[in-house]
């Protein structure tokens, strides 16, 4: 009964809440009535990201995004100008807290319940570029049916964090450069998979574990995503895209054939991070009071490159290869 | 030239409906096109297809269309209406061929031309019988009334067909007819598909059966064609590509499969993907093409069949030497780590003293990584002085005890020929046993060649001793007890029994002579072990050359002056030359439970015959 009692006050309490993140978010940009029903969606929160944003949309245009859903977590550096000299970005603006949003997730499962359902939706910060196999000659609609035709609904991705064989203060990223090429190295192995009663697949590794959390690594950032999801409107996501309700997409069922899976590219190193670091410091807006911040605003002289582990990014063939993702049986 | 009609049966995007239909028709005057377009479809959709079609002579619409659906009648109902436009329209013809939107001719349509020409009375449609289902229902299909739609309402579906086949009873197939079954997908004449026209004409009543029939389409045509056409004139397959995966979808053609479409015995292939722009590109290319010099043969009196599951299994795949994310966790389990792994690898087990100095004796020779005690508690050891191998580092020790079977197999992938490893016992108990275990591993566990007490005392004291701190003592007897302290601290007086066994199992086990143990690891490691066969007495040589002063070097001080009393002992090593992993260490903890029973037995039997004795 007591169980009961609770499940309703969640409900009620979750209703209300979102009515207020609702409220939040205004609308400035709008283009949705450009969407149409087969359209692939792409939701984003971010502030002060203009630096990657030219590439970025014109990454995603090219993989078969057809809408950006952008929440504008009041940016000073003229976002809102760019966008809309874009054809297929819609913006909403807020000024409220980004922690007291669950670092934003709130805002963007307001946003996926009211046009991501329904839609293949890619849920991303503007520093990820997804990569999922064959992505050369196969655009994310074809993937989306895929997954539709094998009745999967979510697609799991592990974090690379892409790094310059440079120190960090001299790899510099200019606006519109290809992110691939400024750090294009990855760490080719070193991904402790567990599971765990919460996350089936709590996955870490990568340079964060390797060199900043070496003394600690149980304490090293998850790098398992959900980025990609057919949105139902019972879904949710919890805590960034690591976390994702109901349970069942947080699984990976292969019964009848592997499930598909991808990588999400993570370009954080670059020198910018300092000014960010600095930034994000003042605010404490982020994980654990952005103590992550604190490192990156000391240390910019260290090098993530690390002969043997670093391999350079080619192809996805080569990410299978890898093990790092997989194929499953899309012919 | 044969005159051929397309039937199309779309709900696709309107242009590119427009683009095959006019693809279809431009290459031949006599070609024509009747398009179905799904009523479901937007109805913007159906409109901009009228306007692109609406002067085009040769390209005609079904006008009083229906709404179709997956096994549903209305895809025969669909084709029979653009059949009957075909006949309204007095379209001069003498083949139909039924394609869907999603097809793409994946060969010179003249070509088709040609082969049509080449077998003018051939019935390009499969007709089984209802063996040719994989699976699910089969006679059940026409046997009980269908009448929800299975996408729709699976369940309601399912409900209604176990109750009728609880209650109702089966239907007979209309009399005149045999049921047939095959791909929804032909090539017929028009003489036959007039001739169905009238039957249908003619008995309204049986083709009214066929809709509350379960998926119609892979059997009206099919039951018609097999009741009107000789045996001789029917091919067993169609001129249209599909292939259904297991799930009972069909495969969906990117821009990548050009390759896989360019030596296919057919003119047709489905489904092309919607957004596959290059590859609709390539084969309208392809379309126009003048037939070739050397016309396609096909074989039609059998099935095609695909290798759908050789494609599969070609795909690329992750190297055997990582655990694949998402796919194969470890969870911590050194056999789920090691069980995909390819690779040979050696194990020196025994006390850290001497396997160090075994492993030190192979440093230089080729063919071999000699690495160090990886399992170490306090670091990774590479081997003396090696700070990082291949991007790991001997500090990593933190990461390493994360997962460690993840970082063995890691360790493992670096190394191209055969890795050499110490263990000491206690590093890690479960690993141990797994790795004893392991196919993989060449193991050579350091034993005493005569097995007393006192060795046995003497090994665990070396295994336990590095880095234990203890104290000066007394007496010896106080500086032994201490030592006896430290060692059940660290390794508890199973896990020591349960060691001893598998030593003296081994020692059971092992080959004694050399060349057939050479020849056992080659059967099973091929040449890999070779240089480490060769060089097994140069490792024994090397652990017997040891005094007991330099033996005990390691230990602390105290339990150094106790060894260094041995120093008159006739001790002395030798490697176990083990052919094949030692039996379960679990059957050997039944042996001993035997061994337990068998001692308690022993007095009863003992005063039985002293009594004996005394009568």
């Amino acid at each position: 009964m007591n169980l009961n009692i609770s499940l309703v006050f969640n409900q009620v309490s979750r209703y209300f809440a979102m009515r207020r993140f609702r409220q939040q978010l205004s609308l400035k940009i709008d283009r949705t009535a450009q969407i149409r029903k087969s359209d692939v969606l792409l939701f984003m929160c971010l502030r002060n990201e203009l630096l990657r944003l030219p590439y970025f949309v014109e990454y995603y245009r090219k993989i078969g995004v057809n809408h950006f859903l952008v929440i504008d977590n009041d940016s000073t550096d003229g976002m809102m100008e760019w966008a809309r000299s874009q054809p297929d970005i819609s913006v909403w603006h807020t000024k409220a807290g980004y922690k007291a949003s669950n670092f934003g997730m709130e805002w963007c499962n307001v946003l996926l319940k009211k046009y991501g359902i329904g839609h293949l939706c890619v849920t991303v910060d503007p520093d990820e570029f997804l990569v999922y196999p064959c992505m050369e000659t196969r655009s994310l609609r074809e993937l989306g049916e895929y997954m539709k035709m094998e009745k999967r609904q979510s697609f799991h991705t592990v974090m690379l964090d892409a790094y310059s064989n440079k120190p960090l203060s001299e790899t510099i990223y200019n606006q519109g450069d290809n992110p691939f090429d400024v750090a294009p190295y990855f760490d080719r192995d070193g991904y402790v998979q567990i599971s765990t009663l919460t996350m089936p697949t709590f996955t870490r590794g990568g340079p964060r574990m390797r060199v900043h959390n070496r003394h600690d690594p149980l304490k090293s950032p998850a790098l398992n995503k959900i980025p990609v999801v057919w949105w139902q409107w019972n879904f949710r996501y919890v805590s960034s895209m690591h976390d994702l309700k109901p349970m069942k997409l947080m699984r990976v069922q292969d019964k009848e054939s592997p499930a598909p899976t991808g990588a999400l590219f993570h370009f954080k190193f670059f020198a910018s991070l300092r000014d960010k670091a600095a930034e994000e410091l003042h605010r404490k807006e982020h994980y654990f009071g952005g103590t992550e911040y604190e490192r990156y605003a000391k240390e910019s002289r260290e090098n993530l490159y690390e002969e043997g582990i670093s391999v350079r990014y080619e192809s996805t063939e080569q990410l299978i290869r890898l093990g790092l993702m997989c194929r499953g049986n899309w012919l | 030239m044969a005159k051929i009609t397309f039937i199309i049966l779309a709900h696709e995007n309107a242009d590119h409906v427009a683009d095959l239909a006019s693809l279809l028709t431009e290459w031949d005057p006599h070609a024509n096109a009747v398009i179905h377009y799904d009523l479901n479809s937007p109805r913007a959709q159906f409109t901009r297809l009228s306007e692109r079609t609406a002067n085009v002579p040769r390209i005609h619409l079904v006008k009083d269309r229906i709404k179709c659906g997956w096994g549903n009648f209305s895809l025969v109902d669909a084709v029979v209406r653009a059949l009957r436009v075909v006949r309204r329209e007095k379209i001069n013809c003498d083949k139909v061929m039924l394609i869907s939107g999603a097809c793409m001719p994946i060969r010179p349509l003249a070509e088709l031309s040609q082969f049509l020409d080449a077998h003018p009375r051939t019935e390009f449609i499969e007709a089984y019988d209802s063996s040719w289902m994989v699976g699910g229902l089969r006679k059940e299909r026409y046997q009980y009334w269908h009448l929800f739609n299975h996408q729709k309402y699976p369940k309601l579906f399912n409900w209604h067909f176990q109750l009728q086949r609880i209650f109702w009873p089966k239907r007979r197939f209309p009399r005149a007819l045999e049921p047939r079954f095959g791909s929804q997908w032909w090539c017929l004449s028009w003489s036959l598909c007039e001739k169905i026209l009238n039957y249908i004409q003619k008995h309204p009543l049986t083709y009214q059966f066929f809709s509350t029939t379960w998926i119609p389409d892979e059997l009206f045509f099919q039951t018609m064609a097999f009741r009107f056409t000789h045996m001789d004139n029917m091919a067993k397959r169609n001129l249209t590509f599909f292939h259904f995966n297991d799930w009972g979808k069909p495969i969906v053609l990117m821009d990548d499969h050009v390759d896989l479409l360019k030596n296919l015995p057919f003119f047709f292939a489905r489904k092309v993907s919607s957004s596959a722009k290059k590859l609709r590109a390539h084969l309208a290319d392809v379309a126009t093409q003048p037939a070739p010099e050397t016309p396609l043969k096909i074989d039609f009196s059998k099935r095609y069949h695909f290798p759908y599951k050789e494609m599969i299994a070609a795909l690329p795949k992750a190297s055997p030497l990582t655990l694949t994310l998402y796919q194969h966790h470890s969870d911590g389990l050194w056999t789920k780590a090691l069980e995909r792994n390819p690779r040979s690898f050696t194990i020196i087990y025994g006390p850290p003293r001497l396997t160090s100095r075994a492993a030190d004796s192979l440093r230089d020779v080729a063919g071999l990584t000699v690495l160090g005690r990886v399992l170490h508690p306090d670091k990774v050891d590479f081997g003396p002085d090696v700070k990082s191998f291949h991007g790991l580092h001997s500090d990593d020790n933190l990461i390493r005890d994360f997962d460690r079977p993840a970082y063995f197999v890691r360790i493992l992938s670096r190394i191209d020929n055969m890795a050499v490893i110490e263990i000491c016992p206690g590093d890690d108990p479960q690993g141990e046993i797994a790795l004893m275990l392991s196919r993989n591993a060449v193991v050579l566990p350091i034993m005493a060649e005569h097995d007393t007490d006192v060795m046995r005392q003497l090994y665990w004291t070396l295994c336990s001793g590095g880095g234990a701190i203890d104290g000066p003592h007394a007496t010896p007897i106080d500086s032994f007890r201490a030592m006896q302290q430290a060692m059940d601290a660290k390794m508890p007086i199973d896990f020591r029994i349960r060691t001893e066994t598998y030593l003296k199992a081994a020692k059971m086990a092992a080959e004694t002579d050399a060349n057939d143990w050479k020849a056992a690891l080659r059967f099973r490691h091929g040449t890999v072990a070779t240089p480490l066969a060769e060089n097994l007495d140069t490792m024994e040589a090397a652990i017997n050359a040891l005094t007991m002063e330099e033996l005990a070097a390691d230990l602390p001080e105290d339990w150094r002056a106790s060894v260094s009393m041995l120093s008159t002992l006739h001790a002395r090593w030798r490697l176990l030359k083990l052919n094949f992993p030692v039996a379960l260490p679990e059957l050997f903890t039944t042996a001993l439970e035997l061994q337990a029973t068998a001692r308690d037995d022993a007095p009863k039997d003992l005063t039985e015959s002293l009594r004996g004795l005394d009568n």
